[in-house]
């Protein structure tokens, strides 16, 4: 009994003592509940929805005023007015900018008048199956009420929907995409996170402090052979989903290699500022997986649309770089989209890195510093 | 070389330096001494600027280094009481980083290597990961890489704390080498034998200097006389017998089989001692140690002298 008493003692010294880690044990579940408090929601806030109206009759008019009334459709007409309506709209979805687009025929009101059912195509990105399904849902309530306008009329509308991207709707095509930005978010921030505490440990930080290296070069240094490793399990996790998972890969290879390697960066980047200022190693592993791992599946868009969350959460998921490269694995992979479409993305990334960066270096600076 | 005056650090509470004031001439090995905990890494790591000083200041060459200590860590070769190296790397990697991080010339590289592997005896192991190497090994590992960048000045804090005797008295030569090819030297230890063959000692308590000074004049200038006692019974016994004693509580302690005694005034108290056979010795560096300590006990505030 009194060894036992005196490992459980030693236990509670070792756990009192070490605050940090202490901090995020606690820290960790009262940020996940309250996330997902917030975030858990199926529900679609907006559907950003295109629509091209070839009709420009009264009833197309009445159709499309149905779905702008209605609070879950943010509409866009794509008019005539553009050169080529068709393209615009494909260019949209594959961007991501809309979620659907909703193509009304010429001759939808009259056909619905005298020669019933009139027919509305309905385009919809089914590179996220639950939001395409939602979508599906709230695209027939919107119809319903249209129709139910015209009691004396039966069977005046078909709705021909078609699902691009992923017209099975599967829904590893939507996760497995996800769970390879996760995984290398993590994977690269873990891989970094623990190289400056690991010094701090050891003594040998001290040398480092007294040499002639500069503090950029030591965090340039340690991050620049980690690009290849980390880029390399990239390229192992995703051949393994496209060979095992058969995700599709509809874009171009070397697209999706740029904006992994600035993911990666970012990734790298963090677990280098995690590390500059964690005390131990411990430490900089929990905060790693806290920072990396919560936030990432929970905001980035991986389970829960970035529609479906309330503003401020929203605002925290721009800031996550999971976010951005979540939308470009996605779209790449799946939709086949260009380079062009990420720029935006891109830039993103780059900045986070940038900043990461220069932050681990002034907190590095600054720890050698306070030391004299 | 270099030169403190009246350096003090705290943390919170602990006041772990002193009014610590020296001096390290260049071209010397100079040795401070101390128990565990009486603030020896604390100076080094404050003379490289890896601990934020609370008072006092550090010359160099005569010049007040103010906070850029940059001055001492381009002339210094600073090896840490705890080896500091990397463990997965082999020894001749450690090296090389070592030697890039400190830009020394590959031509001139090359050869110091060489010639440092073969003094220290490290030449067969140059393919050794560090963490494979003993204790003694880490510790020369860790000299010759700090000597790859051809430092002035070399501070070496408790070089051979867990190192095993025989390589102790390697490194005392390797020690006394260095000394020869022009460097200054700044050494500390627990172990006073090994301060034997310094040109400089400082004894440190509790982060104060008690003695200081030239080692000739510290052992010229020593005023006690000290005697070994084969005590006749139990050592242990006698000793807690003897402690007991007024006169003889800060004057004996036992070396061996035998009970030094230190005889500080003109009185000699050694027929309370129950012996077999009394013999006077020449003092070395640990009974004047002692001798200081205790006095510094005794009298607190009386230890200032120097021999400077």
């Amino acid at each position: 009994m009194q060894r036992l008493k005196a490992v459980i003692i030693k236990e509670f010294f070792h756990i009192l003592r070490d605050p940090a880690s202490l901090t995020i044990v606690f820290l960790m579940p009262v940020l996940m509940v309250s996330i997902y408090g917030y975030s858990i929601s199926f529900d679609l806030k907006s559907i950003d929805a295109g629509i091209i109206d070839l009709s420009g009759g009264d009833l197309a008019g009445q159709l499309i005023k149905k779905f702008a009334n209605n609070q879950y459709f943010r509409i866009r007409s794509l008019g005539l007015s553009q050169s080529n309506p068709i393209e615009t709209a494909e260019r949209l979805l594959k961007s991501g900018e809309l979620k659907e687009v909703i193509i009304i025929p010429p001759d939808f009101s009259r056909k619905i008048l005298h020669h019933p059912p009139a027919e509305i195509g309905i385009v919809i990105d089914g590179s996220d199956s639950n939001v395409a399904n939602l979508i599906h849902q709230y695209n027939e309530m919107v119809i319903m009420n249209f129709v139910s306008e015209f009691q004396n009329l039966k069977d005046i509308l078909t709705i021909n929907t078609s699902i691009l991207f992923n017209p099975e709707v599967k829904s590893t095509f939507f996760f497995i995409p996800g769970i390879i930005a996760i995984i290398l978010l993590m994977i690269s921030a873990l891989l970094t996170s623990l190289s400056i505490s690991r010094e701090r440990e050891s003594g040998s930080i001290d040398l480092i402090f007294i040499s002639p290296l500069k503090s950029h070069e030591i965090i340039i240094g340690k991050t620049i052979p980690y690009i290849f490793v980390a880029l390399l399990d990239g390229i192992l996790i995703f051949l393994f989903a496209r060979f095992w998972f058969h995700i599709p890969f509809k874009g171009n290879l070397l697209v999706l290699l740029i904006f992994s390697l600035l993911y990666i960066l970012s990734g790298l980047s963090l677990g280098i500022l995690i590390s500059s200022i964690a005390p131990s190693q411990k430490t900089a592993m929990l905060a790693t997986l806290l920072i990396t791992l919560l936030p990432s599946i929970l905001l980035s868009g991986f389970i829960f649309s970035l529609d479906s969350m309330a503003p401020v959460l929203r605002s925290i998921s721009y800031l996550i770089p999971a976010t951005y490269f979540l939308k470009i694995i996605r779209g790449v992979a799946v939709k086949g989209a260009e380079l062009k479409y990420f720029l935006v993305d891109g830039l993103i990334m780059i900045v986070f890195s940038a900043l990461l960066i220069t932050l681990s270096s002034i907190r590095f600076s600054h720890s050698r510093e306070k030391s004299k | 070389m270099i030169e403190t005056k009246n350096l003090s650090k705290s943390f919170k509470d602990i006041k772990a330096v002193r009014d610590v004031s020296f001096r390290i001439p260049t071209n010397s090995i100079t040795t401070i001494a101390g128990a565990d905990g009486s603030g020896k890494s604390t100076i080094f790591k404050m003379l490289m600027g890896l601990i934020k000083k609370d008072a006092g200041s550090i010359y160099l060459k005569n010049e007040d280094i103010g906070s850029d200590f940059n001055q001492i860590t381009r002339l210094t070769g600073y090896m840490p009481e705890r080896f500091s190296l990397y463990p997965d790397l082999r020894v001749e990697e450690n090296l090389n980083f070592y030697a890039d991080i400190h830009q020394v010339p590959r031509s001139r590289r090359e050869k110091l290597k060489q010639r440092l592997l073969e003094t220290t005896g490290m030449i067969q192991f140059k393919n050794r990961r560090a963490r494979a190497l003993s204790g003694g090994m880490k510790q020369k590992l860790a000299l010759s890489s700090i000597l790859l960048s051809a430092p002035e000045l070399v501070l070496l804090d408790e070089p051979t704390t867990g190192v095993d005797p025989l390589s102790r008295i390697e490194f005392s030569n390797i020690i006394k080498d260095l000394k020869q090819e022009g460097k200054t030297i700044f050494i500390s230890t627990p172990y006073l034998d090994e301060a034997e063959n310094s040109d400089h000692i400082i004894f440190l308590k509790e982060g104060k200097i008690i003695k200081k000074g030239p080692m000739k004049t510290i052992r010229k200038q020593f005023p006690a006389r000290i005697f070994s006692v084969l005590p006749r019974g139990n050592i242990y016994e006698i000793m807690d017998q003897m402690h007991r004693h007024p006169d003889l509580k800060n004057s004996i302690y036992i070396r061996g089989k035998f009970i030094k005694y230190i005889q500080v005034s003109s009185k000699n108290h050694l027929d309370l001692l129950p012996a077999i056979s009394v013999k006077e010795e020449s003092p070395k560096l640990e009974d004047i140690f002692l001798y200081y300590e205790r006095q510094s006990t005794i009298n607190p505030e009386g230890l200032h002298a120097s021999t400077d």
